[in-house]
């Protein structure tokens, strides 16, 4: 790997003679891809390399381990589109879609104002706030499965959920078994699962927030809301923009908690793009027509990454 | 999250009174802070002491808080119960070998390419942190499917030599252990740090003779001892809580880490839920034990990148 190298010769000082420069600069590079090894060892075979295989994959009809592999150009894209128009009401990858639409919708916004509610909270003075904010972050660091199995404990037809609410009289529905409450109920547990992270980012903010402009509003008589509204929010827009695009990363490609709780059911109404991924390649053994759902959804999450960034301020860096 | 009042400060006058002055604006304050923190702990809290009910307590309506009868016979019970495909005490094994052997090799390999990135200026260093930078951003699913076909062939690179090495990594340690044995993430922490540090120190050392292995390994790492504390934690949680890849890549049930194992055994014993609780449990504990000794680490992790606890 240390071989290719069109070595930058710069202008003989004369010191020394220009042959044991290059061998110089040559043994250093070398020194240097020798540390780089293991890491781009990985890095080319199971990220760059495997991207480009799965680009490639998905021009293949491949049912793997039944069929040999066979060049079938674009027809999964064509198979996709063809199915999208025609079979809208069946078509497990068309649903994904637009569930995930909707779950995008509740979730980012959601994650975002619970993650500022905790962050302006724990920017307060009080006694006991790190403990708080101990309490708060302990979500982001159990395992999805974890969480997950909990939360399906506390979703039970007879669970802690519905108990809470008949507290006030309300009926509650068996969550994860009701086509129409299954996914909300997955979008509940993903924001109070993924707001802790933004909170850091919020928290990491508003502690950076300039003082003296605070005391010279309160001197001109701006109560707490007129501050929230006129000088926080402001402040605060770089980091709000970057909570919501990581966020939206994030919501678009939700699986875990799909594979642990429901499997996609009831009725297909928690399929999303990944976890068809998922069922298509791995339980149906269609690889290709899995790469090719693969691609479609990083062009989405690409697409829907690059207008946010239009709107997004310039001065914001990730 | 009591409200403290200093006792002697307390005057002759009423204490109701003086609680009342004194925390005026503050009782709306606290009772936020109580909603906050029953919704972040409750449902942890709830699933813990649920662990300790009974098999017909459990799933009792309406639910008790408190177990009545208190039973610790469920932590024991996973042990022993269950189909031949139950391998309790061998997940929580793999979990630790997983974790442990993914944290070290990630964090000599990251902090090598680190050391690389951040301070030899070699043909290509930019390129490589760029390409570091932009793999951040792939969602992972994109190289599931190739990934799985290339741990099924591992060893097609190496056919070149005249012998067709194919050995197959799917179902074994090495599938997980391999793709995150360098991860980007660390890389990019590291080389950070890396670039912050000053270099006087390094100059001496090359001067009187140090070579690069040794000036990085007793010197550059004793200093960069933050980020790969930090490093190392970060790629202990995410192995320690992995489970797309280990889904994917794995089969057998006695090669499963406790998050993949905990999932296929709620598959197959979903009314066991006082031992799927107490198993949980087993998964939680010890994170949040690392979490409670290395906090900083973990919020200075997340705030870096915001990708944090994905």
């Amino acid at each position: 790997m240390g071989m290719a190298l069109p070595t930058k010769v710069t202008e003989p000082t004369g010191v020394r003679p220009p042959t044991r420069k290059v061998g110089k600069r040559l043994r250093h590079n070398t020194m240097a891809y020798l540390f780089l090894a293991p890491y781009l060892f990985i890095l080319l075979i199971f990220t760059l390399g495997a991207g480009l295989f799965g680009l490639g994959l998905s021009l293949y009809h491949v049912n793997y381990g039944i069929d040999t592999p066979r060049f079938i150009g674009l027809d999964n894209y064509r198979y996709l589109l063809d199915q999208f128009q025609t079979n809208r009401d069946n078509f497990e990858f068309g649903i994904s879609i637009r569930n995930i639409a909707v779950y995008a919708l509740f979730v980012i916004p959601g994650q975002t104002i619970l993650a500022l509610s905790y962050a302006l909270l724990l920017n307060r003075d009080f006694r006991g706030r790190s403990w708080l904010r101990t309490a708060i972050y302990l979500p982001s660091v159990t395992s999805s499965v974890a969480i997950t199995l909990i939360f399906v404990y506390l979703y039970n037809n007879g669970g802690a959920v519905n108990a809470l609410l008949s507290i006030i009289h309300i009926h509650g529905p068996n969550w994860l078994n009701d086509p129409a409450t299954a996914l909300p109920a997955i979008m509940i547990q993903n924001i109070y699962t993924t707001a802790p992270t933004f909170m850091i980012l919020f928290l990491a903010a508003l502690q950076g927030l300039p003082t003296p402009v605070y005391e010279a509003a309160k001197m001109d008589g701006a109560g707490s809301w007129a501050l929230f509204r006129h000088i926080t929010l402001p402040l605060l827009r770089p980091t709000m923009f970057l909570v919501v695009a990581v966020g939206t990363i994030g919501a678009l490609q939700v699986f875990d908690q799909i594979a642990i709780a429901t499997q996609g059911g009831p009725l297909n109404a928690t399929v999303t793009p990944v976890w068809t991924i998922y069922d298509t390649a791995f339980k149906q053994y269609h690889y290709g027509l899995g790469a090719s759902m693969a691609v479609i959804l990083f062009v989405i999450i690409l697409t829907v990454t690059l207008i946010q960034r239009r709107f997004i301020d310039s001065n914001v860096q990730f | 999250m009591a409200t403290s009042v200093d006792q002697d400060q307390i005057p002759e006058r009423g204490i109701a009174a003086q609680l009342g002055s004194r925390l005026g604006g503050k009782v709306p304050l606290y009772l936020l802070l109580f909603i906050f923190a029953f919704i972040a702990l409750g449902p942890f809290v709830y699933a813990a002491l649920s662990a300790f009910k009974t098999a017909d307590k459990v799933l009792e309506y309406p639910p008790s808080f408190i177990p009545h009868p208190w039973t610790g016979s469920n932590f024991t019970d996973l042990f022993n119960k269950g189909g031949s495909d139950v391998h309790f005490s061998r997940w929580l094994l793999n979990s630790f070998i997983y974790a442990v052997s993914i944290c070290t090799l990630n964090v000599l390999f990251s902090s090598m390419a680190a050391y690389a990135l951040a301070r030899l200026k070699f043909f290509g260093s930019n390129i490589w942190f760029v390409v570091t930078l932009a793999v951040m951003m792939i969602p992972g699913e994109i190289n599931w499917i190739s990934r799985y076909i290339i741990l099924n062939h591992f060893g097609l690179p190496f056919s070149i030599f005249g012998h067709s090495l194919t050995l197959n990594l799917i179902d074994t340690y090495w599938a997980i252990i391999v793709v995150f044995a360098a991860q980007p993430f660390s890389v990019f922490l590291l080389t950070q740090f890396l670039k912050g540090l000053p270099v006087e120190i390094e100059e001496a050392a090359t001067i009187d003779g140090c070579s690069r292995f040794r000036t990085y390994w007793q010197i550059i790492l004793p200093m960069a001892k933050p980020a790969l504390v930090a490093a190392a934690i970060l790629s202990f949680q995410g192995a320690w809580n992995n489970f797309t890849e280990s889904l994917l890549y794995l089969n057998s049930s006695s090669n499963f880490p406790l998050t993949v194992g905990l999932n296929f055994f709620n598959g197959q014993y979903s009314s066991h839920t006082n031992l799927i609780l107490a198993g949980a449990m087993f998964n939680t504990v010890p994170m949040v034990i690392i979490f409670f000794v290395f906090q900083r680490y973990f919020i200075q992790g997340a705030a870096t990148s915001g990708l944090g606890g994905r």
